[in-house]
């Protein structure tokens, strides 16, 4: 290493004089002289001007322990394998089976991810909209080396260091072949392939298998807690309580003081950054016990199990394995009446799945019993009716040459086809040309 | 070549030869005077356009209100040879459309492109423009393998669409015929593309259609995501550059140096091949819109039929006030002269909603001129993609005889060749004028065009001075992308999207040249880098340093496509658009919203979610909404009092407009059947005036203070704000006018001359350093106009300004300038005499 970050930036800003020389007694040194503007342009200028909102939370000093790499920068953390994140260890994230990733992710490529040489990605950046004028000044990539936990912080500390970045980068992403994010598919992702574009630098994207956690921990748990955001899930499933921890908005300012030569929160926003990979990993743990259900370090697995039975059945339902979308459904029923406060509408719907699994695999009788249960007594009318339709088919297929009409007047009688979403319109009108139902008078 | 006549001759006394050349082909009908038995249709058999000029002419009642007549004769077709190097393939596709031919204008202009110059072509509609940039850039594809990409920027989002398809049916020939070449693509990139495709259009999109809007806001600040498109961009195609005018011009004329920087980022140098109507000076306005010189090709090779011109003046209704018959009753009579079953009409009007009225004004009219009502339709900005489609098919294939129309017809969508335009007042502009006569007499016949003259200040003008429109083009385009305000606020989006590098000049200074040759450039940067916080300057080069994206709080100006959607309240369909300044007014609940003459009742406007919700009704009357604004003052930021008694000034305002109240008027009749009030937030925009403001001292002895006297005020206003474009660059429409006898806030006489745009574009700070030039032009136009006691060409009609408009409000202009006021107010005062 031949240059120290804050000595180099010491010495840029001597060269520029746009920040106070650090050699003391040094004269500022005066900036270019600007050209004298109107007065009319200069005021409609400043009426526009940003405000700043961040002035009590800034503090002074450099980013420490950077070293430089092909024109960036780079700081790197290292835990050992029985490092504790939350309650779960980093190292869990070895023993995650990829055929229960591809499975929970719903993407059968992923089969083919392996932990131990997956990157752990996630970015920092100057803004939320994309654009070319928006800067990954931080990336952080996480990874196994020999059962260490290794996070490398790529850290742009001028806006002409992004090239650099990106080729360290990419070059990184590449040789891994695999990555793993939150919500990378949507953000991360878009914000370094365009600066790689940008840059002229090939992004690697197209040929690495990429685990993004958001979707398949959103269909596990979602509805289950106020939100899906990574704070959340790191909560809930992890055990992570951060302290302090710096909200992401505050980063593109942290890092717009920092290369202004203004006090800043960059050492915030390190840390923030390397807290998201170090969850990258115990999340990933987590959703490949949650395939099975099998526990972690033999603890009781976190999470709602209720929301995670009726999400295994719906994604085994998906791979058209109805046995076990049944053996779901039984348990994701079971677990909802222990559990004492589901709502009613929310448990019918869910009987009408499981005796939509159960029927498909080969228990008509028991799953007809149930749709005519669901049909009398659902108060929800999307549910009665689709019963009501299933329930109607299966008598006409055991032998009825006509389902009994009479059965199921009361519930033709309180529906309105209006209010229907457009499966459950389609199940009324099959359900009233079974019966002979000329459809309500008033149509 | 051109033929004039005075008022009140007849077309025979001027044109008496023509008549006797046609009488000798004795193939055509002769229209008689008094119908004889069978249908109107029948006996409205085929005229020519000389036939339909002369019953015009010869119409008992509206024969002599043509003052004038003009005839521009017939012009033979200019081939020319296209260069050799073209590839045969494409030469063969032209073939098989009938083309093989081409006109002397579009061989030069292709020559010009082949070269590798920017070419203008500015040429009449209906030239053959489009085929001078396309053949340039299907060549390009031919030579490159399909490398080769273009962007093509049309100023409305219809005009990109109707280009599209026709280029993909190019393309797919092209690809056929040269092997090499497989799966060339064009497609529209405008914020109707969903998003799922817009990917696989970044990438395999050979020709991509789109507007400034979406250049400015989508393109541009994500030029990586466009990365193949900017590696290989070899053309710019802009289609009616005369269009881009005033700030929106000037605007988009800075999108353009973004659009060169980014295409110099990524290694190309793109060719701007662009189109126009005849233009005054078309040299310069190319130069200042893409900052350097083109081969500009303005010879119009392509044949012309005999045109025919009449300007057509409504008779006076009352003698005293000046006040003329209305224009749409008098295109409704005219229609039974100049339309029939065996020739197509259109009709231009100025508003949507004059369009609604007489397109049912012209269905319910129509058994009576040999027509069906489904062959008169209207068309407008507003219909939906489909309904315009099917009018245009109509329109191509002849089925639709008449058709009423706004500018939406006006620039280049294909119709086909129509053969009579009405042009229901004046469109402004003489660019406008050409434009809407241009689209008659295709393919060398004959045609005419009526301008039907309304009470309006220009209007009366040009039926007293018709040389001016028959004259070659005088407007200029004010176009300004230097203007400080517009350059910094584009220095900003331009900054987002890459760094800007510094040179040192030779003394020493910092210079930036790739963003034009303002050499304010480098102090904005600087400004920008400092108190405003957005850039952050490192040696000589300024990046992007704020979380903002700059082009979606950068207006263009112009007519932005954020609509009101309208939908039938029953089946939740859709009916049309609306542009959300225009919703205030016609969407309003209560307010009659017409289509195709149809009428619909405004049953519920939700404001919040732009959608106005319409119930069809049978109405015999539509709706006329008002307006308030009001102007408050939030600062002054610069004052410049005379010690004798007014001030000029330049500060901040705030604007809110109010919707008040609608009229119901009557059909045919004009009469007020009600008024009712309207419910509606106000709209709100801050943003910069000048402000004139007369001390009431000065008021009084100028006998400013009472009755129609204040009229002189807002008279002043009015004509300072028409000569102000003479200065600032701008488009009259760039400027809004309020004027008011007593001010609250400076409880005295006050006229503000604001900025359009929300945020202003400093155009108050010109006007504020010219005032004594714009006062003067105000001054001369007053002085030298013919008119004793006003007329709508100076300071308005006498009905509106009164006994002493002219006499006060040239006093008051000479105050301004510098006459004392006990000179003014003396009765032989040499301009009261005037």
């Amino acid at each position: 290493m031949k240059e120290d970050l804050a000595s180099r930036l010491a010495r840029l800003r001597r060269e520029t004089g746009d920040a106070p020389a650090r050699d003391a007694g040094s004269e500022r040194v005066a900036p270019p002289p600007a050209r004298e503007l109107p007065a009319h342009l200069v005021s409609n200028l400043a009426r526009r001007a940003r405000p700043d909102a961040f002035a009590a939370l800034r503090t002074r000093g450099v980013p420490a322990r950077l070293v430089e790499l092909g024109g960036a920068w780079l700081r790197e953390e290292r835990f050992e394998r029985a490092h504790r994140h939350g309650e779960v260890r980093l190292a869990s994230a070895l023993g995650a089976d990829p055929a229960s990733l591809a499975f929970v992710a719903s993407d059968p490529r992923l089969a083919a991810l392996d932990p131990a040489r997956a990157l752990f990605l996630d970015i920092e950046a100057t803004g939320l909209s994309g654009g070319s004028g928006t800067y990954p000044f931080l990336v952080a990539l996480g990874s196994f080396e020999d059962g260490a936990f290794v996070v490398r912080q790529h850290f742009m500390a001028s806006p002409d260091e992004e090239r650099a970045l990106l080729e360290s980068v990419a070059a990184s992403i590449r040789e891994a072949g695999a990555m793993v994010t939150f919500f990378g598919k949507s953000y991360d992702r878009h914000r370094l392939e365009d600066k790689m574009r940008h840059h002229r630098v090939a992004p690697p994207f197209d040929d690495v298998l990429h685990l993004d956690l958001f979707h398949p921990l959103k269909r596990l748990y979602g509805g289950s807690r106020p939100d899906d955001r990574l704070a959340t899930n790191e909560s809930e499933l992890v055990g992570v309580a951060r302290e302090n921890d710096l909200p992401g908005a505050f980063a593109p300012a942290a890092w717009f003081d920092f290369v202004a030569g203004r006090a800043h929160l960059l050492e915030e926003v390190f840390r923030h950054n390397l807290e998201d990979v170090l969850s990258l990993a115990t999340l990933l743990a987590h959703l490949s016990c949650a395939a099975a259900e099998s526990e972690l370090d033999g603890a009781e697995l976190r999470g709602s199990a209720r929301h995670r039975a009726a999400a295994l059945a719906r994604l085994h339902e998906r791979a058209r394995d109805h046995a076990q979308a049944a053996h779901w459904y039984d348990a994701a029923a079971e677990r909802s009446t222990a559990c004492g406060d589901v709502g009613a509408d929310e448990f019918a719907r869910l009987r009408l799945a499981r005796a939509r699994a159960h029927e498909r695999c080969g228990r008509p009788a028991w799953a007809r019993a149930e749709y005519e249960a669901l049909a009398r007594h659902a108060s929800d009318p999307e549910v009665a009716v689709r019963a009501a339709d299933r329930a109607t088919l299966l008598a006409t297929r055991g032998g009825s040459t006509k389902a009994d009409a009479s059965d199921y007047e009361p519930l033709l009688g309180r529906v309105a086809e209006r209010a229907l979403g457009a499966e459950a319109r389609a199940a009324l009108r099959r359900l009233r040309a079974r019966l002979g139902d000329e459809g309500p008078a008033e149509a | 070549m051109k033929g004039t006549g005075r008022a009140g001759e007849s077309w025979d006394d001027i044109h008496g030869e023509s008549r006797r050349e046609r009488a000798g082909d004795g193939e055509r009908e002769v229209l008689r005077p008094t119908p004889r038995k069978g249908s109107a249709r029948r006996l409205r058999g085929a005229m020519s356009v000389d036939d339909l000029a002369r019953t015009l002419s010869g119409h008992v009642e509206l024969g002599g209100r043509v003052t004038h007549w003009e005839r521009i004769a017939a012009r033979e077709a200019r081939y020319g040879e296209l260069p050799s190097r073209l590839d045969p393939a494409l030469l063969e596709m032209m073939a098989e459309r009938g083309r093989e031919r081409f006109y002397e204008h579009q061989t030069r202009a292709i020559a010009a492109a082949l070269d590798g110059h920017d070419v203008l072509v500015a040429t009449p509609t209906a030239s053959g423009k489009t085929m001078t940039y396309t053949l340039p850039v299907l060549q390009r594809l031919v030579e490159t393998g399909g490398r080769s990409r273009s962007l093509w920027m049309f100023p409305t989002k219809a005009l990109s669409q109707d280009q599209s398809s026709n280029l993909n049916v190019l393309l797919g020939d092209l690809a056929a015929k040269a092997p090499p070449l497989e799966d060339l693509h064009s497609f529209t990139y405008d914020g109707d593309t969903p998003p799922s495709i817009r990917r696989t259009l970044r990438e395999r999109g050979h020709v991509v259609l789109t507007n400034p809007w979406m250049l400015h806001q989508g393109i541009l600040p994500n030029h990586a995501k466009w990365s193949v498109l900017f590696e290989n961009l070899d053309h710019v195609v802009i289609d009616e550059v005369h269009t881009l005018s005033g700030v929106f011009g000037s605007s988009v004329a800075n999108v353009l140096r973004r659009l060169q920087r980014i295409a110099r980022h990524y290694g190309s140098d793109p060719r701007f091949l662009l189109s126009s109507a005849t233009l005054h000076d078309p040299a310069a306005h190319v130069r200042t819109l893409i900052g350097r010189d083109a081969v500009v090709v303005q010879e119009d090779g392509s044949p012309s039929g005999e045109r025919v011109f009449a300007v057509y003046e409504p008779p006076i209704l009352d003698a005293v006030a000046g006040l003329r018959a209305n224009a749409l009753e008098e295109a409704r009579r005219l229609a039974q002269v100049v339309c029939g079953p065996k020739h197509q009409t259109i009709f231009f009007c100025n508003r949507r909603t004059s369009v609604e009225v007489l397109t049912r004004y012209l269905k319910e009219l129509a058994p009576r001129i040999g027509l069906r009502p489904d062959e008169v339709r209207g068309y407008r900005g507003g219909y939906l993609p489909n309904l315009r489609r099917e009018i245009e098919t109509g329109l191509r294939e002849g089925k639709v005889k008449v058709v009423v129309t706004t500018n939406a017809l006006e620039l280049g969508i294909d119709v086909g060749a129509l053969d009579v335009a009405v042009l229901v007042g004046y469109p402004g502009s003489q660019a406008s004028f050409w434009q809407r006569a241009g689209r008659v007499g295709r393919r060398g016949n004959s045609s005419l065009t009526v301008m039907i003259a309304r009470s309006d200040p220009i209007d009366q003008y040009l039926a007293q001075h018709p040389d001016y429109l028959f004259a070659s083009p005088q407007e200029r385009l004010g176009l300004d992308p230097d203007n400080l305000v517009i350059l910094s606020e584009q220095l900003k989006c331009a900054a987002f999207e890459l760094p800007f590098r510094g040179e040192r000049d030779a003394s020493g200074d910092v210079v930036v040249r790739s963003f034009g040759e303002n050499p304010h450039v480098a102090g904005i940067l600087d400004y920008l880098s400092g108190e405003a916080g957005f850039l952050h300057r490192k040696d000589d080069t300024w990046h992007w340093m704020a979380d903002a994206y700059p082009a979606q709080d950068v207006s263009l100006a112009g007519g932005e496509p954020d609509n009101v959607l309208v939908l039938e309240k029953e089946t939740g369909k859709a009916l049309g658009e609306v542009d959300r300044e225009g919703a205030l007014t016609t969407v309003h609940e209560g307010a009659i919203y017409q289509v195709e003459g149809e009428t619909w009742k405004v049953e519920r406007f939700d404001y919040t979610n732009r959608r106005a919700y319409v119930s069809l009704v049978t109405s015999d009357y539509f709706t006329e909404a008002q307006t308030d604004t009001e102007v408050r003052v939030l600062s002054i930021d610069e004052e410049a009092p005379d010690a004798r008694g007014w001030s000029r000034m330049r500060g901040e305002v705030h604007l809110t407009t109010l919707a008040t109240q609608y009229k119901k008027i009557r059909f045919y009749t004009r009469e007020n059947v009600g008024c009712e009030d309207i419910a509606l937030p106000p709209e709100e925009k801050d943003t910069e005036a000048f402000v004139l403001v007369l001390a009431d001292e000065a008021a009084k002895a100028l006998g400013l203070q009472a009755g129609t006297r204040a009229a002189a005020w807002s008279a002043t206003g009015s004509l300072l704000r028409r000569v102000a474009p003479l200065y600032l660059r701008c488009q009259p429409q760039d400027l809004g006018l309020a004027s008011e006898i007593r001010s609250k806030h400076f409880e005295a006489p006050t006229i503000y001359l604001y900025d359009r745009v929300q945020g202003g574009v400093g155009l108050s700070g010109v006007l504020f350093s010219v005032f004594e030039d714009l006062a003067r032009a105000a001054r001369d136009v007053v002085a030298n106009c013919p008119c004793v006691r006003g007329c709508p060409a100076c300071v308005g009609p006498l009905e509106e300004v009164g006994e002493a408009g002219k006499r006060t409000a040239t006093a008051l202009l000479d105050f301004l300038l510098g006459t004392p006021l006990e000179v003014l107010t003396g009765a032989d005062a040499p301009s009261a005499q005037r």
